[in-house]
């Protein structure tokens, strides 16, 4: 699967736990998700469940790094990381 | 632009493109370490030397800051030497090597992390904090006479392990991620025995953080810096709010502001004053009350204080760090509350407590994996954190049934904290993704009663939290239900 592919399908889940007065079209991708308002902390949760469950990372040997998981492309690059 | 946009501008100025690029010329650098040198000196005194002299090398030199704070980290090191072991040439020497000495190890140990046997992989922070506690409980057992060499060794240990612990974690992290297999000593040294000083909770947490927050393009570089100068400039303000609001509500301060007040003032107890004299004094329930609420505005603005100062100087030196704390009173949920009254004790408690529960445990039921990991890092982390930190009082200077008292009110304490914020988080995650509800004829009432019930909670919460660790369950639990009329 492409990097775009991947990012399509992270697009869609962020849909689905954004702020709903913000909207992910709306900030830079390069943004920090947190920072730029689209989730909250506690969202980062559900991000790795969702990278557990749709690309199978298991995170248990390396732990997660929250940092990782604040900008689009930081996240695209781990899913990379576990998948390629 | 309206008045709230224009209002928002003023108290956003520090992120002005037009001052952002002034502040990264030659004359803006030079007036940014000028403004560093009004707001550091009356604070750290002697010590803003050494900071200000480094701060001005690291605006000239940004991509060595790191050497610089490294550097700076030895007088960090000589700083931190107890008087006992400051006595000759070579107890000096000693103590400061001997700190060198544990940090390198574990630097060693991170670095080479995936050489270590398959179970130290496995349990990093356990074998960790079983051998630095553990060295640390036998350093408390012997004896430490002055004047020698190994008193003053001893001496030190006792004194700088408890600093480093949770700082070592860091290291030993970005071992476990396979960040620190490139790095180098210095990389770590320098947040290790970091010239902003703290407690034993790090600010700034470790080298992954400081990596991901590293500003490198002149214009951030100018930024990270303009943002550091509002945050010093902050706890300026926030000190002399203090300053007034202890002398209107105890009566505590400086002659010049108690002459501004004409002596008068509310003459309210500390929470600390208030469960101390529980059963002696008869102070009317609205007072104790009061007190509760005066303890949580005093402790938010402890810690907002000296974490601004902190982070401005992580920030001066280039670095886009998180504020401790933000606002905290305006939260509106527990779980809020939690991520902004004390940002970096909070993540050092997800980072190890946490994540690694919520990876680990009940994956299939996500209920019981958001409880077990809460539990774990507000609840089990938190008492943990509390009991080794307070570990030489507990073992060594409490008698025994006293430190079961004090271990017991921290777990209760632990206990409630994790309880309040799983229910916070459940709640948040249900919301998350929907539609904000209708706000209904009064949305400030709404958001009102929100920031009460939170208020509610830290307050009743900082009974069992507040110093000293003597004062035990059993005489916290009386003032919690003198609360109401008991």
């Amino acid at each position: 699967m492409s990097r775009e592919q991947h990012q399509a399908r992270l697009l869609r889940f962020l849909e689905t736990i954004r702020r709903p007065d913000k909207r992910v079209e709306d900030i830079d991708p390069n943004e920090n998700l947190v920072q730029a308002g689209l989730i909250d902390s506690l969202a980062l949760l559900e991000i790795v469940t969702f990278l557990e469950s749709e690309f199978a990372i298991d995170f248990a040997a390396t732990g997660v790094d929250p940092g990782r998981l604040t900008t689009i492309p930081s996240i695209l690059d781990l899913i990379e990381q576990h998948t390629t | 632009m309206n008045r709230a946009g224009r209002l928002r501008r003023i108290l956003n100025w520090h992120e002005d493109p037009r001052l952002i690029a002034w502040a990264a010329t030659p004359l803006g650098r030079l007036a940014l370490w000028a403004a560093a040198v009004l707001l550091l000196t009356p604070r750290l005194r002697l010590f803003a030397l050494l900071v200000l002299s480094l701060m001005v090398l690291a605006l000239v030199f940004p991509a060595r800051r790191i050497e610089l704070l490294a550097l700076g980290s030895l007088a960090v090191a000589y700083n931190f030497l107890p008087q006992s072991a400051r006595a000759g040439l070579l107890p000096k020497l000693g103590g400061m090597l001997l700190m060198f000495v544990v940090i390198a190890l574990v630097f060693r140990a991170a670095r080479d992390f995936r050489k270590l046997p398959r179970w130290a992989q496995h349990h990093p922070f356990l074998l960790l904090h079983a051998m630095l506690y553990g060295s640390l409980l036998l350093a408390h057992a012997l004896p430490a006479e002055r004047g020698t060499f190994l008193g003053a060794l001893v001496t030190t240990y006792r004194h700088v392990v408890p600093f480093l612990v949770w700082r070592c974690s860091y290291v030993m992290l970005a071992g476990k991620r396979g960040s620190a297999a490139k790095s180098r000593f210095r990389d770590h040294f320098f947040y290790c025995l970091p010239i902003w000083g703290g407690t034993g909770t790090p600010i700034g947490k470790g080298y992954d953080y400081f990596r991901q927050t590293r500003a490198d393009a002149p214009e951030e570089l100018a930024a990270a810096r303009l943002s550091g100068i509002k945050l010093l400039g902050l706890a300026w303000i926030l000190m002399g709010f203090r300053e007034l609001f202890f002398a209107l509500v105890h009566g505590k301060a400086s002659p010049g502001v108690t002459a501004f007040l004409g002596g008068w003032n509310l003459g309210l107890p500390t929470l600390g004053g208030a469960i101390a004299a529980t059963g002696t004094r008869g102070w009317s329930t609205g007072t104790l009350w009061a007190c509760l609420g005066i303890e949580l505005i005093s402790s938010t603005l402890r810690w907002a204080i000296s974490g601004h100062f902190a982070v401005g100087i992580i920030r001066l030196f280039g670095f886009r760090a998180f504020r401790n704390t933000y606002r905290p009173l305006l939260a509106t949920t527990l779980v809020d509350f939690w991520n902004r009254f004390y940002f970096y004790f909070k993540e050092l408690l997800v980072e190890f407590f946490f994540f690694p529960t919520y990876l680990k445990a009940f994956k299939s039921r996500p209920r019981l994996r958001i409880f077990a990991a809460t539990m774990a890092a507000a609840g089990a982390g938190n008492l943990y954190f509390h009991v080794m930190r307070d570990i030489r009082h507990l073992v060594f200077l409490m008698p025994p049934a006293e430190a079961a008292s004090a271990a017991a009110t921290r777990a209760f304490y632990s206990l409630l904290l994790g309880l309040g914020i799983f229910v916070s988080m459940l709640r948040e995650r249900e919301r998350r993704g929907k539609p904000s509800p209708p706000h209904g004829r009064w949305p400030a009432l709404r958001r009102l009663r929100a920031i009460a019930g939170v208020w509610l909670f830290f307050s009743l919460l900082h009974i069992w939290g507040v110093a000293p660790l003597e004062f035990g369950f059993e005489r916290r639990a009386r003032f919690f239900c003198s609360l109401f009329g008991f």
